[in-house]
């Protein structure tokens, strides 16, 4: 198993040259990134795997006093999830995306060390307002490079048809209700997003054949075929 | 000559004395046990780990003709396991401190069971992300939408009710800036004195059929962009927490609260860096386990 690493990040507070600790709602909380099929967004014209933070806390999914990781990961795995771990090789100069910042819980006050990703800055103003940055150019970089290096799988033909009906719904359900100036913003913003999709789908190249089934020996003739298209930006 | 006044009987006055009612800060008071199925820790078992067997009690008849064998259809099973872990909370006060007022060693003990609450619902709420079902859009506020889309995922799996929605305050308030704009015949119910009584404080009230709760510890998402509350039915997640019967009469003293598994020892320094100081440590061992994917559903949101 490759070992995680993290590093000190620096937070940034207002008063120049102090570092203080960040108020936070959960401390000592270790994860990895992981990603499961049906997660994507689709955003600026192209489908970008939506990541989860798989956590590691001893006493959940299985993770015991040995703080042995791999209950939780082959929970994730078993259900088709991809664990991502920051020492990845693969990942390139995204490795090492796990970082600590020094932290305290904001109802108990304890101290302790809140884990974010590298692309997460902290700006403390008083002891009790904290506004995160997110380098979102940085992220979305990390995003596709995890399909582009094969960690995660591009997306499939499924996810995209799945996400196309659950849009499709959300905007027929909104144009059912009253409209005012704000919801015909909101809709015209999914209808572009629809038809940005819809694009996708269209310029989807996959190797996906259906096959003729043998009724009398319909174990022996179906043999699942992979499907490794891959949508083009649009 | 003047009266005497309060200032000038400064001898005889304090600038200010303590209240015995102690008033307690902000804190995250909800229990989330009740959304969970609770499995009992066999002691004495010969493992840390109870392994909960899931098994498919159905599947469908075939017709394979009057004068044909049947061909094997084989049981459908899983499994998922509950890990305990020892979680401990210490507390130190000096022999003087205790001999000129409070916190008495029970209302310390009584606090340990609600700091247990806590650990364990910060267990659950990390557990979230890892459901495999997601709603909700990330960067955009969550709206009612959302939540319809969450209750239509759990049907699709024919998911048993009651369903419970547990969200961070962020989630929630924008559930309710969302509930504002609707019209129609699904109305919101806020918490009732009664059902506070019986949920605890945490419960906001049913919508659609669904108990809503927030909780503070709910994580993050996507680089910090979003916050990942989730819905589930019943029997999506369970816990155990292993009784110290065995261990209790071993300790000095110990307190256990009532309705808690948590057990308070309380011991006493009277030599070197321990003198005159008395230890409260509150021992507990939870686990907490997603028992079956498709009973949830995550939602991720705009933090």
């Amino acid at each position: 198993m490759a070992k995680s690493e993290t590093i000190q990040s620096t937070v940034v507070t207002e008063a120049a040259g102090q570092t203080t600790r960040v108020p936070v709602d959960v401390i000592n909380l270790v994860w990895n990134y992981c990603h499961y099929p049906m997660s994507w967004t689709f955003k600026d014209g192209e489908w970008l795997p939506e990541l989860t933070q798989l956590s590691f806390r001893k006493g959940l999914n299985g993770q015991g006093e040995d703080g042995d990781y791999r209950m939780p990961k082959m929970h994730a795995m078993n259900k088709g999830g991809v664990v991502i771990e920051p020492g990845n090789p693969r990942l390139g100069k995204h490795r090492g995306y796990l970082v600590t910042v020094p932290a305290f819980l904001k109802d108990t006050q304890s101290p302790g060390r809140f884990y974010c990703s590298k692309w997460e800055t902290p700006t403390v103003l008083g002891n009790r307002t904290v506004k995160w940055r997110t380098d979102t150019v940085g992220y979305r970089e990390f995003l596709l490079h995890l399909v582009d290096s094969g960690i995660i799988e591009p997306i499939s033909r499924i996810a995209i048809e799945a996400k196309i009906d659950e849009l499709s719904g959300r905007i027929d359900h909104l144009m059912s209700m009253p409209q005012n100036p704000l919801s015909d913003l909101t809709i015209e913003r999914l209808k572009k997003d629809l038809e940005g999709m819809t694009k996708s789908l269209d310029s989807y190249e996959d190797e996906y054949q259906p096959q003729e089934i043998d009724i009398l020996h319909e174990e022996e003739s179906i043999v699942p075929q992979k499907m490794t298209g891959k949508p083009k930006k649009v | 000559m003047a009266a005497d006044t309060y200032a000038s009987l400064s001898d005889l006055r304090v600038a200010a004395y303590l209240n015995q009612v102690l008033f307690q800060l902000l804190h995250e008071p909800l229990d989330l046990r009740q959304t969970m199925v609770e499995v009992p820790f066999s002691a004495g078992a010969g493992s840390a780990a109870a392994k909960l067997g899931l098994i498919q009690p159905i599947d469908a008849f075939t017709a394979p003709g009057e004068d044909t064998a049947a061909s094997v259809v084989n049981i459908t099973d899983s499994s998922a396991t509950l890990t305990v872990a020892r979680y401990a909370l210490e507390r130190e006060i000096t022999d003087l401190a205790l001999i000129t007022g409070g916190p008495s060693i029970d209302d310390l003990a009584g606090w340990m069971a609600m700091s247990a609450n806590y650990t364990i619902a910060g267990l659950l709420t990390a557990a979230f992300p890892s459901l495999a079902t997601s709603v909700g859009t990330s960067g955009v506020n969550l709206s009612v939408d959302d939540i319809y889309s969450a209750i239509y995922a759990l049907q699709l799996s024919s998911v048993p009710g009651p369903f419970f929605c547990v969200l961070k305050p962020k989630q929630w308030n924008n559930f309710q800036a969302s509930l504002r704009g609707e019209a129609g015949a699904a109305q919101f119910s806020p918490a009732t004195n009664e059902a506070l009584a019986i949920k605890g404080p945490g419960f906001k009230g049913m919508f659609a059929g669904v108990e809503f709760y927030t909780h503070g510890t709910c994580v993050t998402a996507n680089a910090g962009v979003d916050v990942v509350g989730a819905m589930y039915g019943k029997g999506c997640y369970a816990f155990t927490e292993a009784p110290l019967d065995k261990v209790m009469p071993l300790m000095n003293k110990a307190i256990s609260p009532p309705g808690s598994k948590v057990v308070v020892e309380i011991s006493r320094g009277s030599t070197g860096a321990k003198a005159g100081k008395v230890f409260a440590t509150g021992q507990y061992y939870p686990a907490v386990a997603e028992v079956e994917d498709l009973r949830g559903v995550k939602i991720v949101t705009k933090a």
